[in-house]
């Protein structure tokens, strides 16, 4: 699992790649615990090269979740594989968070 | 543990009456009679462990045990951080009858005089302000590193007035010091992650028999239906977990569940959703109506919820579906909160499908807002109507080149075994899971629950 964070004005972008378990989870935590990721306008998180997520790797971003809607800073994932959308529409995530198919409409959004 | 401190003990007792009785190393070659203050300086080092004293201990014996048995007039030990045990000094030395400055102005020189991996003697130091120690000339210094098999836990420095201080007779006493000092050291760290390791299997076992015990051994059983269950716990995952009631009225409530997360937290976690359910599945007296008398699914679920919501951890969250089916009205309700996909087979119309419905996890939304995100389902059932409940253990299973064993070849399964008994079904479906994940090691919890409807039998 590789986390990457591209930092742009108001945006943040992470990409996110390979297998989020519960050893990589750590890393997403890190990188999401950041204090000053609130300062940002938007969260977009790329999931292209997102294979797997866990319950842990979940468990990350719903610790996040209210966290971020707190500071009014918006998380929007997209380019998410079908088998890794699965997992979150069937926790019910779907209705939650911000998820959208492409870079333009995740930028849109 | 006391095997363990028994072996070093005894290994220990060895090493003493080697060194008395054989030549070991050159001091004792050089020695034809060991000496009465080395062995007593040895065997107080070895009583250190027999106590089972800490590490900052045995580097405090080593140093004042090496000072006596040389006569050194001046001593300091270096301690790395080669090492992680809480009890002993991060990174410091100890000092014998000179300052922290005086060592720190020692040092560079005798470091690079003597080798970080071998016992030096230096037995003619300069004269200069630096090799005073205490108003009186430095003239001898011997200086020995503390190796364990895999790391350096210091340098010991010794230091003398006198010119050609030390000889190899001293030299081969103080590294049997030294080295009794590692082996001890080594010895109590081996024993605290001996330890730590203990606790966590101990734990596991614990989790493990909390999960075992919220397993229902008996199930339900009744003319009308027909159930058979698995369940296989991963060796650290746990979590699984399902349950039933009976109901007033002729119904019956299964529920099933995991919890993200593992060992004894999440083996908690388990108990209290039990707990839960059996505290808010009681009949209500104070109901208006005979609906009202017990929850339904999505008011279960919403006030499961709220009651996990103080006690989950932020990153934990549950997922859960449960099942009120009557039998006298012939058809069921059920609220999927974040919980995997009910598979159905459909008698009448000769039909399997996964339940499409939605629903939120519990413990992931913690305000009132839960309420919005979960919804009953109502279903009317025929006779040889077939539902398949698991948990995601059984679905996301890895089998060859990494590939789940997926929703698709779970339905093909019912699809080629509707027809047998509720217990065959099952069997059929473990069968072909076997057969998928050949070889490859089971990651998390399995749970798998057929029931079957049969037609109306005559009450007894």
């Amino acid at each position: 699992m590789k986390v990457t964070a591209q930092p742009s004005a108001d945006v943040l972008t992470l990409q996110l790649d390979g297998e989020l378990d519960a050893s990589s989870a750590i890393l997403l935590d890190t990188e999401l615990a950041k204090p000053d990721i609130l300062n940002y306008r938007k969260v977009l998180v790329d999931c292209a090269k997102l294979t797997y997520i866990s319950s842990a790797g979940l468990g990350v971003f719903i610790s996040h979740l209210q966290r971020f809607q707190d500071a009014n800073v918006k998380l929007v994932f997209y380019n998410m594989q079908e088998k890794v959308f699965n997992v979150f529409e069937i926790l019910g995530l779907d209705a939650l968070m911000t998820i959208v198919p492409t870079e333009a409409e995740a930028t849109a959004a | 543990m006391l095997v363990l401190l028994l072996t070093a003990v005894l290994a220990l007792v060895g090493l003493v009456q080697g060194y008395r009785s054989q030549p070991a190393g050159p001091a004792a070659a050089a020695a034809p009679a060991p000496r009465r203050t080395e062995i007593a300086s040895l065997q107080r080092l070895t009583q250190i462990i027999q106590r089972g004293q800490t590490s900052a201990e045995i580097y405090r014996i080593l140093l004042e045990s090496a000072v006596q048995t040389v006569g050194a007039d001046a001593a300091w030990l270096d301690i790395t951080s080669g090492h992680a045990e809480a009890d002993a000094p991060a990174a410091g030395a100890l000092y014998h009858r000179l300052t922290p400055e005086q060592a720190s102005q020692l040092r560079p020189y005798l470091l690079s005089h003597s080798q970080l991996n071998s016992e030096t003697i230096s037995n003619e130091l300069p004269d200069g302000p630096v090799f005073t120690v205490s108003g009186a000339p430095i003239r001898s210094m011997a200086a020995l590193p503390l190796r364990g098999i895999q790391h350096h836990y210091g340098t010991l420095f010794l230091l003398k007035q006198s010119s050609m201080g030390f000889d190899r007779e001293d030299l081969g006493i103080l590294q049997t010091f030294t080295s009794q000092a590692v082996l001890s050291i080594e010895n109590l760290q081996l024993a605290a992650t001996s330890l730590e390791n203990q606790r966590t299997q101990e734990e596991l076992k614990i989790a493990s028999q909390v999960q075992e015990s919220l397993i229902p051994k008996n199930l339900p059983t009744d003319n009308w239906f027909e159930i058979s269950s698995h369940s296989l716990a991963a060796k650290e995952v746990g979590g699984d977990f399902y349950d039933f009631l009976h109901l007033p009225g002729r119904r019956l409530a299964v529920l099933i569940g995991d919890v993200s997360g593992k060992g004894v937290t999440a083996a908690f976690h388990m108990a209290q959703m039990k707990g839960i359910f059996h505290a808010l599945m009681q009949e209500n007296p104070l109901a208006k109506s005979e609906r009202d008398k017990f929850p339904v699914p999505s008011k279960f679920m919403a006030q499961a919820n709220a009651a996990l919501t103080h006690c989950l951890e932020k990153s934990s969250f549950i997922t859960s579906t449960l099942y009120i089916i009557d039998y006298e009205q012939g058809g069921f309700m059920f609220a999927r909160a974040g919980h995997c996909h009910t598979l159905y087979y459909h008698a009448m119309r000769e039909e399997v499908f996964y339940f499409d419905s939605t629903g939120l996890g519990l413990g992931i939304i913690r305000n009132d807002g839960y309420e919005k995100h979960i919804k009953n389902q109502f279903y009317d059932y025929s006779p040889g109507d077939v539902m398949i409940i698991y948990t995601d253990g059984i679905v996301e299973a890895r089998g060859e080149g990494n590939t789940e064993y997926g929703e698709a070849r779970l339905k093909a399964q019912l699809e080629a075994s509707y027809y047998l008994e509720a217990e065959e079904i099952k069997e059929h479906i473990l069968r072909d899971l076997n057969d998928f994940t050949r070889g490859y090691p089971i990651h998390d919890d399995q749970t798998l629950l057929v029931i079957k409807f049969k037609a109306a039998q005559p009450a007894p």
